[in-house]
């Protein structure tokens, strides 16, 4: 029997399906549906992940409820069983769950790496929460129902070491509530939480500053804009351009590989080769990366960003001198809209590239191109919402 | 029997499907082991009063595709369907 995915497992389940409903929760100020998180998910992760680690749906929650309760149903025999023989064979390995796990109106992150063949079962439990104060309470109850789910249907009759799990408090004292980026707005716990796994995944240490609510703003349009032009757009490429630390360049591997005792294959070694994303960009995140080094303080240390010898993009080189000369250095203000689209102009013909539209906002315009940084200058300075070009 | 017959019989067989919300009130079905769930699934968001994508709708833990049958499913009379309503999020203060 092949192994149930583990709590609606987006990445390895069946295809989720897109609603517009949900593409239009990404519109500034609208909350994320769980199906779009899910699907965006999926579309990120498909065949991509080592096969230790599960990703949870975002609504692992309500299913972890709706088949604890079965636990003590006795109509439910034949439905408990049949998932107890499909979900065991996660009794047999090491496993890492990781969930952009909703719970009262709010995403947040569970990172849990569990093994039924040791005596404290959870190696680590660790929480990620953009809105901190109130994070206990909602993890709490995810946390607990992780704890039964696993106790009831994949360590059922298997477990060596259940009595450890008969507490139900057991995977609080293990729990970790993490520093990481914290939202400042009302609706964008979503968007954190997934940035939050897709740095997890390729093996990014997590840190308040590891992205900004300035990156999620910036990704929150992308996303709009490419889902709606294309659902499809969520690969990992695409995805990595709006974080900065997802988009430099995997560090070299040590040179000898540390010894792993246990059977699965290592995450770091696995996950950091297929989710890691080397792009052209490696100026602009040389950039990014030494100002982030600044902001965090002493002993933050990030990878190599660019190979000895290799050259810079002469594209990106060329349009950064171009914003540089024109607008950022001499303080140019547009007084309407009308200036902007003649600014705009003069810069595809001169450089050929083409800037798009992707939504308005007031009497300004909202531009993707590929000058991250400098636009967000601009932004800074002018109150413009930019982004970069796909 | 022919065979042919044998799977027309094996078709037009109708079986109840009970599916649960997450309150515990059931809504039964009594349909064909050839009906595709996404009939039974629109018509319960319809007498329920939402769309049919705000609702996932599960056999055993496995989500279910609107595509399916009962007879992909292997599922049998008086089987059940757990269904779970989507989720918006972006905050808690």
């Amino acid at each position: 029997m092949n192994p149930i995915p583990f709590a609606d497992d987006p990445v390895r389940g069946k295809p989720i399906s897109l609603a517009m409903g949900d593409v239009e929760g990404l519109d500034r100020g609208q909350w994320l549906s769980t199906s779009l998180v899910d699907y965006v998910l999926q579309t990120s992760l498909a065949g991509k992940l080592p096969d230790h680690v599960l990703i949870g749906s975002s609504n692992c929650s309500t299913y972890f409820h709706t088949y604890n309760s079965k636990l003590r149903n006795e109509d439910d025999t034949h439905c408990v069983q049949q998932m107890r023989d499909g979900l065991q064979p996660y009794a047999k390995s090491r496993y890492r769950f990781i969930s952009a796990a909703y719970y009262d109106s709010h995403f947040f992150v569970v990172d849990i790496t569990f093994d039924n063949r040791q005596p404290n079962v959870f190696e680590r439990v660790n929480v990620f929460d953009s809105l901190s104060s109130t994070a206990r309470r909602r993890a709490t109850a995810v946390l607990h129902q992780v704890q039964k789910f696993l106790s009831g249907f994949c360590f059922y009759k298997l477990g060596h070491h259940q009595s450890v799990l008969q507490d139900p408090d057991y995977i609080m004292q293990m729990a970790e509530f993490r520093h990481c980026p914290v939202q400042t707005n009302g609706y964008d716990c979503g968007l954190f939480a997934l940035a939050v796994v897709w740095h997890l995944l390729c093996d990014k240490d997590i840190h308040p500053s590891v992205f900004t609510q300035a990156d999620i703003d910036t990704f929150r349009v992308a996303l709009r804009h490419g889902l709606s032009s294309n659902p499809g757009w969520a690969t990992m490429d695409n995805i990595a351009c709006y974080f900065p630390v997802l988009s430099m360049p995997a560090p070299p591997p040590p040179p000898s590989p540390p010894a792993i005792e246990i059977s699965p294959p290592s995450f770091t070694s696995v996950g950091d080769a297929q989710l890691a994303v080397c792009g052209p960009r490696s100026l602009e995140v040389a950039n990014v990366a030494t100002e982030r080094n600044t902001d965090a303080g002493p002993g933050m240390e990030f990878g190599p960003t660019e190979e000895p010898g290799q050259e810079q993009d002469p594209i990106l080189d060329y349009e950064d001198n171009y914003f540089q000369d024109n607008f950022s250095s001499k303080g140019v203000v547009f007084g309407t809209v009308d200036d902007v689209l003649v600014a705009i102009n003069e810069y595809q013909e001169s450089s050929g590239n083409v800037l798009s539209t992707v939504r308005t906002r007031g009497n300004a315009r909202t531009f993707v191109c590929k000058i991250y940084r400098r636009c967000r200058q601009m932004l800074k300075e002018r109150e413009w919402l930019v982004d970069r070009k796909q | 029997m022919s065979d042919n017959e044998k799977a027309a019989d094996e078709g037009n067989e109708t079986i109840t499907i009970r599916i649960r919300d997450q309150t515990g009130e059931e809504t039964f079905f009594k349909i064909k082991k050839t009906t595709k769930m996404q009939k039974v699934f629109e018509t319960y968001a319809s007498r329920k009063g939402i769309q049919s994508s705000s609702i996932r709708f599960m056999l055993d833990g496995e989500r279910i595709l609107p595509d399916a049958t009962p007879k992909m499913l292997e599922m049998d009379d008086q089987d059940q369907i757990d269904c779970m309503l989507e989720q918006t999020g972006g905050r808690s203060f």
